[in-house]
């Protein structure tokens, strides 16, 4: 037999074992919604940069003047005055702005065999745009003109315009082989949609050629522009949304609303930490209480171990041994569980959403129960220490 | 070698006119493989010098070295190491761990540096008629056989000195004999001394320094 099996015995001896197993249970528990949580934040974090990176939608807000009832004679109350654009500039949330531009001139547009109708068109600053590539380009000798429809635009046709008028409904990839033709003034120009947007609710032209006309045309140019586009850091900041409210601007609500989700989502998130860091601490302390328990329960034998020759180190270590057993358990099947969580998160939920997840919250996430686990080892060897001396 | 020197233990300052001690504030030195017999009447600080011959916290003045190291001046992983190596003891009281079994109680000491095998214990508690007593509870023996098993117990490790406070207390003239031949052989297989303090004078061992309290 060791000696270490026999001073077991005699120092868990009378000890109730179901409060080692509860204090035990609560640590796992705490482990696993710490870990859990920080999965949950990151991956919320991971899919957040791929969706804006995949439609650059969320950082991107368009506005407008409210329209009131009292300003509806008053053109110009729609518009945003050059000290209206340098407010906003100034604002600690918003990294740029830009104007989107509309032509002055009225617009026909023939789509042969198929329609014939007045419509307009905007323009907005390439750097609003995105990747745009090499055919968003117009001069005065290019032989079409690009045009970039609104995903709204054709939801609205698809679904409202055609079924009424008999129409065909037309797909994004069948959209660009139709032969447009703009009629403007009396100049009669081609034009092709290249793609569509979900950023900017209109009809979009290079800005160059929206200027030509601008210049060209028989009304005379306002160049105070009725809507802009910012490129915001955060649309779910607070003060972006309280700045909106009492300038009295519309906006697409779509980026703000997931702004608005976002920050819940993240709040619940934020929660779920705080309350695993709580139940963390509540078992910790349990188990900690315990030790200090065992320890005061089996003084009278830690000096006669002290009296037969067992140094204060081998009798810490005895204690210390069970405790550290204990939180290295719950450490690693923590890390097992949110390794698996992880696994199961980039399998089926990245395969069911069509987004490609990294490893890289799981990496975190066990570090972090692995240095929590570690801290309570330190801290446990510490209080140990300071009660067999 | 084991030096005393001016001890006093801190009782000896309430005592008026205390009697002429051979160890109380005297320069003594007991050299390695002396048998020491200490006698001592109640009360006269018997238990007391033991323990801190064995460099356990009493309140005294005075210096006790051991092969010239001060036992005070230890700390407690270098007094552990001492009392492993080179100090064994037998207590007044026997401090068994009542709730273990005499084997379980045995190992406790033997595991500690396996100098001493376990078929060797089990031939000394042959020797002490205890051997059928191995598997059992402390807590279910006599005063007389739980002294036996703390004699054996003290034997199970390496020693330069083995103190003994009152070894013989709870034993009937046999075992008495019994148990002197074995801490006999194993004080001569170790090339130890013994410092044994009781009550009154005995012939149990062939003393080589005899001294009163």
């Amino acid at each position: 037999m060791q000696a270490g099996t026999i001073l077991h015995k005699l120092l868990q001896q009378g000890n109730r074992s179901s409060s080692q197993w509860w204090s035990m249970l609560g640590l796992l528990t705490g482990l696993l919604l710490l870990g859990v949580s920080i999965l949950a934040y990151l991956n919320f974090n991971q899919l957040q940069r791929q969706q804006l990176s995949d439609n650059n939608l969320a950082d991107y807000l368009v506005i407008s003047k409210q329209v009131q009832d009292s300003l509806l004679t008053q053109k110009a109350a729609f518009k945003f005055t050059g000290s209206d654009i340098a407010q906003i500039k100034t604002q600690p949330f918003i990294e740029d702005v830009g104007e989107i531009r509309s032509c002055n001139q009225p617009v026909y547009l023939t789509v042969a065999g198929l329609l014939e109708t007045f419509i307009f068109f905007e323009s907005a600053p390439d750097a609003f745009l995105g990747e745009m590539g090499p055919s968003w380009h117009w001069t005065p000798d290019s032989s079409y003109i690009p045009v970039l429809l609104s995903n709204d635009l054709l939801q609205l046709y698809n679904f409202g315009f055609a079924p009424s008028q008999g129409l065909p409904q037309i797909s994004e990839k069948t959209l660009n082989s139709f032969p447009l033709q703009l009629t403007v003034g009396q100049q009669k120009y081609q034009a092709r949609i290249i793609g569509v947007s979900d950023r900017i609710t209109s009809v979009l032209v290079p800005w160059t050629f929206t200027e030509h006309i601008n210049q060209e045309g028989a009304f005379s140019f306002d160049p105070q522009p009725s809507r802009l586009i910012l490129k915001v850091k955060n649309t779910s900041d607070p003060a972006l949304l309280r700045f909106l409210e009492q300038a009295h601007y519309n906006t697409n609500q779509n980026p703000l609303q997931s702004g608005k989700l976002n920050l819940l989502i993240k709040g619940a998130v934020i929660g779920m930490n705080a309350f695993g860091l709580l139940v963390l601490l509540l078992s910790f302390l349990v188990l900690s209480m315990y030790a200090r328990l065992s320890i005061s329960r089996k003084q009278g034998e830690i000096v006669l171990l002290n009296e037969l020759g067992y140094s204060p180190r081998s009798i810490r270590s005895l204690f210390f041994r069970d405790y550290r057993n204990k939180i290295i358990v719950c450490a690693i099947v923590a890390i097992a569980m949110a390794s698996i969580v992880q696994y199961l998160l980039m399998a089926k939920v990245g395969q069911w959403m069509q987004i490609s997840l990294t490893a890289m919250p799981a990496a975190i996430a066990c570090s972090a129960i692995a240095g929590i686990a570690l801290l309570m080892l330190a801290l446990q060897h510490r209080s140990i220490k300071g009660q067999i001396r | 070698m084991l030096q005393l020197q001016q001890l006093s233990p801190e009782f000896l300052q309430y005592k008026n006119n205390p009697p002429v001690s051979d160890i109380w504030q005297q320069q003594v030195g007991f050299v390695s493989g002396s048998y020491v017999h200490l006698q001592a009447p109640s009360g006269s600080g018997k238990s007391t010098l033991v323990q801190m011959l064995y460099g356990m916290p009493r309140p005294y003045t005075g210096t006790i070295l051991l092969n010239n190291q001060d036992l005070r001046q230890l700390d407690a992983e270098a007094l552990a190491e001492v009392r492993r190596n080179r100090l064994s003891i037998v207590f007044q009281d026997l401090r068994l761990f009542p709730e273990l079994t005499v084997m379980e109680n045995l190992q406790l000491k033997q595991l500690q540096t396996n100098t001493v095998a376990e078929a060797t214990i089990k031939e000394w508690a042959e020797r002490l008629n205890i051997s059928s007593l191995l598997q059992r509870n402390c807590n279910t023996l006599s005063m007389g056989e739980r002294q036996r098993v703390a004699i054996i117990r003290a034997l199970c490790q390496p020693f330069e000195w083995l103190l003994m406070d009152e070894p013989f207390s709870h034993l009937d003239q046999g075992n008495i004999q019994l148990a002197a031949a074995l801490i006999l052989d194993r004080v001569k297989e170790l090339n130890a001394g013994f410092i044994l303090a009781d009550l009154e004078h005995d012939n149990h061992f062939p003393y080589t320094r005899q001294m009163k309290l």
